[in-house]
């Protein structure tokens, strides 16, 4: 019964072990993703021709969605995005403004582009329902696209945007034509 | 200092340079035809696909754009194409909306200077034909690319007529002492000692080395001169010395022929002497004998005055007759000084031969048929050698009648005959004198051999076997030819050939000693 205790408390060690070399390494992977999301994401704003209309007070709001879980990679994604762009783009100051899935407003008119950090389907199928403006969705995840969100990045050998055409029609948002050259296009069933 | 020393049409530089030149500009001209127009096509097909690319470009975002009607896009697709300078005009047409962007340049509103060129839009995801776009792409570029092409050419062709000058240049430069050699080579001459080849021998180029072969052949043509030069004295000293005493011997020569010519005249004289103490006998005895009958009529106090006239002049004739006789001795006997030939009328010196024989004839019974032609040409000879070349063939003519028989044969019916004739062979513009005898003759050994000196068929007191031999040198001294025509025991005939001195000829002196 010791003997059993005994190893039954060294595989629980072990297990605990495991957790913590795994835990920072899927950090680190999430942390070089929400890099590239960070310089893209201003970016991504500019390719749209009424950007300029769809601006608070003047600056590129970036709203960021995400569960409570989620809180700590957006507001790292916050830190990225203002030590990128320190100084806005195209004169344009940049903010970062959180949203939690559950607490999502009915209006868009809150940023210019949203950011769908990871979340379950049902979470990612409702904020896609509720933001239903002429605002780009960015996703982190590629598979949200399938949901109905409007760009994501593909890593692959070379970063690539796909572009949902149909998410873009339905949000009635034209792109410009720069980005659609070195984007992939999704579309509906694929 | 001329760009181009030296060069002439002849030269081998210019020859050179110019097919250099002729054939490069043909080359050059050749392929910069061939090229410009490998060049025209390629800049033409890199225009297009210049065209292509930038469509195919514009092409991917059209037809996303144009399937899902973001206009906006389009538009600024076309905008976009027109920021090409070269684009002149954009058309983007829709299946479905017909033409939804247009523009062209403002600049750029001459568009027959274009080409342009249509592509259908797709869908992306259906890959159906969605609409067209036309883009007109402006040749300026392909001008500027040519213009560029023909100034870089025009370059290379100045860039090519300054390395053939330059080449030209240096061929000349490099060649012209070849110019200074061929000069000096053809001044060279092996009496000037001081002549060389100038050109610089401490190059190392062929030029050089011929310039130093040239030297040391120059100085072998020195060293051979001055041993031929050597030679040549020597030679010239030898010859001097040579003909020094050839003209020594020959003098000794000619006077030993004088003195064996005056011998053999002394011969015939010494053979003729019995006939002429004859020929002188007569008028002496007949002088003889007027003398004494005009002695006996001096003695008469009757003399009868008209015979003795009458018998006093027949002395003066005979004694006319004997200087006469003695005359002819005199000259025949004369040795000879060597005196010039003259132009000689030749029946006084044979008729005064032909007294010489008339007695022995007379005594031998020789019948003597002389046929002299009138208005015979002279001839030019001295008349006591023909004299001589006479009296050697009558001499032999007589012995040959004499002596036909061996002593004891005796033919009665055999008459000695000679004949001589002195006549004109006027085809031949020739005197000839014949004599004919009937006479032993001669065989074939014989007549090769009778001219040969010291041959005879005499005994050995009776002939020195020079006669002969004597006329017929004396014969080739004045141009004469000697013929022999015999047969053995039949009779020979001696033709003495002579060349007839024109009758307008000029008479000449007697003799040009003055």
């Amino acid at each position: 019964m010791v003997v059993m205790s005994a190893k039954l408390i060294k595989t629980w060690w072990l297990c605990w072990l495991l957790l913590l070399i795994a835990f920072p390494a899927q950090a680190a992977e999430n942390d070089g993703l929400l890099k590239i999301h960070a310089a893209l994401l201003p970016k991504t704003v500019l390719m749209d021709y009424q950007f300029e209309r769809k601006l608070v007070d003047g600056a590129i709001v970036v709203g960021v969605v995400c569960e409570e879980r989620g809180r700590f990679s957006a507001e790292r994604l916050k830190e990225y995005i203002s030590a990128k762009y320190p100084d806005g783009i195209r004169n344009y100051p940049i903010k970062v403004k959180k949203f939690y899935y559950d607490e999502l407003p009915d209006s868009t008119s809150g940023a210019t582009i949203f950011y769908l950090m990871p979340a379950s389907e049902t979470a990612v199928c409702a904020a896609l329902e509720l933001l239903q403006d002429e605002r780009l969705i960015f996703s982190f995840e590629p598979s949200d696209l399938r949901l109905g969100a409007v760009i994501s990045i593909m890593v692959r050998q070379k970063v690539r945007p796909v572009i949902n055409l149909d998410a873009l029609r339905r949000r009635n948002i034209s792109l410009r034509p720069v980005i659609m050259k070195i984007s992939k296009m999704y579309y509906k069933g694929q | 200092m001329s760009l181009f020393p030296g060069i002439d049409r002849h030269s081998i530089v210019f020859k050179i340079t110019l097919r250099i030149i002729l054939s490069s500009l043909g080359l050059v001209t050749l392929l910069g035809i061939v090229n410009t127009r490998f060049v025209h096509r390629e800049y033409q097909e890199l225009e297009q696909e210049r065209l292509t690319t930038i469509m195919k470009d514009a092409l991917q975002t059209l037809g996303v754009n144009l399937s899902y009607e973001f206009y906006e896009a389009v538009g600024e697709t076309g905008d976009n194409l027109l920021k090409n300078k070269n684009v002149l005009q954009v058309q983007i047409s829709s299946k479905t909306k017909g033409e939804v962007f247009s523009c062209s340049h403002a600049e750029k509103d001459n568009m027959s200077e274009g080409f342009s060129r249509s592509m259908a839009i797709t869908d992306p995801a259906t890959e159906e034909g969605i609409g067209k776009l036309t883009v007109t792409y402006s040749r300026e570029h392909y001008r500027a690319m040519m213009l560029k092409y023909y100034r870089n050419l025009a370059i290379l062709l100045v860039i090519y007529l300054f390395f053939a000058a330059y080449l030209i240049r240096f061929l000349t430069v490099s060649l012209k002492p070849l110019g200074e050699l061929a000069r000096q080579m053809h001044s060279f001459s092996p009496d000037r000692k001081k002549t060389h080849l100038p050109y610089l021998p401490e190059k190392k180029d062929e030029i050089s080395h011929i310039a130093r072969a040239g030297n040391a052949m120059i100085a072998s043509i020195y060293d051979f001169a001055d041993k031929q030069d050597l030679l040549n004295r020597q030679l010239l000293k030898a010859r001097n010395e040579l003909e020094k005493r050839v003209e020594e011997r020959t003098g000794e020569l000619k006077e030993k022929q004088m003195q064996l010519a005056h011998a053999g005249r002394l011969v015939a004289l010494g053979e003729l002497a019995a006939g002429i103490a004859h020929e002188l006998g007569q008028p002496m005895q007949i002088i003889k004998t007027a003398a004494a009958i005009l002695a006996e009529e001096m003695e008469n106090d009757d003399m009868d005055r008209r015979e003795v006239l009458t018998i006093a002049g027949k002395i003066e004739p005979q004694i006319d007759r004997a200087t006469a006789i003695i005359n002819n001795i005199r000259t025949f006997a004369r040795y000879d000084l060597g005196t010039e030939a003259i132009a000689v009328d030749l029946r006084q010196p044979l008729e005064e031969c032909l007294s010489f024989f008339n007695e022995q004839f007379h005594q031998r019974k020789i019948r003597a048929d002389i046929e002299i032609a009138d208005n015979l040409p002279k001839v030019r000879t001295e008349a006591q050698k023909f004299q001589q070349i006479v009296i050697n063939l009558l001499a032999n003519a007589r012995y040959a009648v004499d002596n036909k028989y061996q002593p004891g044969e005796f033919d009665p019916a055999y008459e000695k005959v000679i004949k001589i004739k002195l006549y004109q062979e006027k085809s031949e513009n020739k005197v000839i004198l014949e004599v004919i005898d009937n006479g032993r003759g001669m065989n074939r050994e014989e007549q090769e051999r009778c001219l040969d000196p010291f041959f005879t068929t005499k005994p050995p007191d009776k002939g020195t076997g020079l006669g002969l031999s004597i006329a017929y040198g004396i014969a080739s001294e004045f141009g004469f030819k000697i013929e022999i025509s015999s047969v053995a025991g039949e009779g020979s005939v001696f033709r003495l050939k002579m060349d007839a001195v024109a009758r307008h000829h000029k008479p000449e002196p007697e003799s040009l000693e003055l």
